[in-house]
């Protein structure tokens, strides 16, 4: 926990993951966290994304999330209400671990090329309908590189709030561990996480 | 019986989570599911292949050799979040 409190971590996108991600790497103890997001919150989002509610329809997801952990009080944080692009490289810079939960592959890449460059490791998450996955990738790693090669954007399938959670949670506990240098065995290796079936396993790509 | 098991984009695009087929390498099996799903063989390139947790391309890729009770499973990056 000590540790912890002078570490800092970069969440880009908070919504559903992010959301997750955020809530709990501030219980955790994580001494910073630095939101990047450009969107708003809309009704659509209420199935699955925590801080979603009527209040905070149209508003930034980011400066929502820092207004919520402003009342717990528990880290400091810095917000960002653009999407990311090619020029928020300092950011990785900051950030000793960089959480990806973001929507869309293509901005996916862009985290992991900014990580490799700024020499960060990076959680990545992704969910499909009651589905998931999650890696904690090194910057020496081609892992998801080789993964996402051939993929432009995959096809876009309800999400169930639950599945959210269990990856959300799978990335901030991973997010810990790189945080902790506990993250050793886990480098680099697929944690795939299947709710219809009640199913996780971590594999080797 | 082989078993094979699809997850994410293949899951929803197949929409089976788990078939019990013969098939002697994953060339075969590949061949069969594309009949079984009308689409080509081709099709099943695009996921990352496992034999009991290993992956094809650590094996013989399409030339990998199935025995009675392997598990395959299709594998595809996911993009929601």
């Amino acid at each position: 926990m000590e540790r912890l409190t002078e570490k800092t971590a970069l969440i880009i996108g908070c919504g559903g993951l992010g959301g997750y991600v955020i809530e709990e790497l501030a219980r955790v103890g994580v001494g910073k966290l630095i939101l990047v997001d450009g969107d708003v919150f809309s009704r659509s989002n209420m199935n699955r994304q925590l801080m979603a509610k009527e209040e905070t329809l149209g508003k930034n997801k980011a400066e929502v999330y820092m207004k919520r952990l402003g009342e717990m009080s528990t880290c400091s944080v810095e917000c960002h209400t653009h999407f990311l692009t090619e020029d928020d490289a300092d950011l990785f810079e900051r950030a000793d671990v960089i959480i990806d939960c973001v929507d869309n592959v293509d901005t996916r890449k862009l985290i992991a090329k900014l990580a490799k460059a700024k020499d960060k490791c990076f959680v990545h998450g992704a969910i499909e309908g009651e589905e998931g996955q999650v890696m904690l990738v090194t910057p020496d790693s081609k892992v998801f590189d080789k993964y996402y090669k051939s993929v432009d954007d995959t096809i876009r399938h309800s999400t169930y709030s639950y599945a959210v959670a269990t990856v959300g949670s799978v990335q901030a506990n991973l997010a810990v561990k790189a945080l902790t240098g506990k993250g050793g065995k886990f480098e680099n290796k697929l944690v795939i996480i299947d709710l219809e079936s009640v199913f996780v396993k971590t594999i080797e790509l | 019986m082989i078993v094979v098991k699809f997850f994410g984009i293949a899951r929803i695009k197949f929409k089976e989570k788990e078939l019990h087929l013969e098939a002697s390498t994953i060339k075969e099996l590949a061949e069969i599911l594309a009949e079984h799903f009308s689409v080509k063989p081709k099709e099943f390139k695009q996921f990352v292949i496992l034999v009991n947790e290993v992956n094809i391309n650590k094996l013989k890729m399409f030339r990998t050799k199935l025995v009675d009770g392997d598990v395959v499973m299709f594998l595809s990056p996911a993009s929601g979040g």
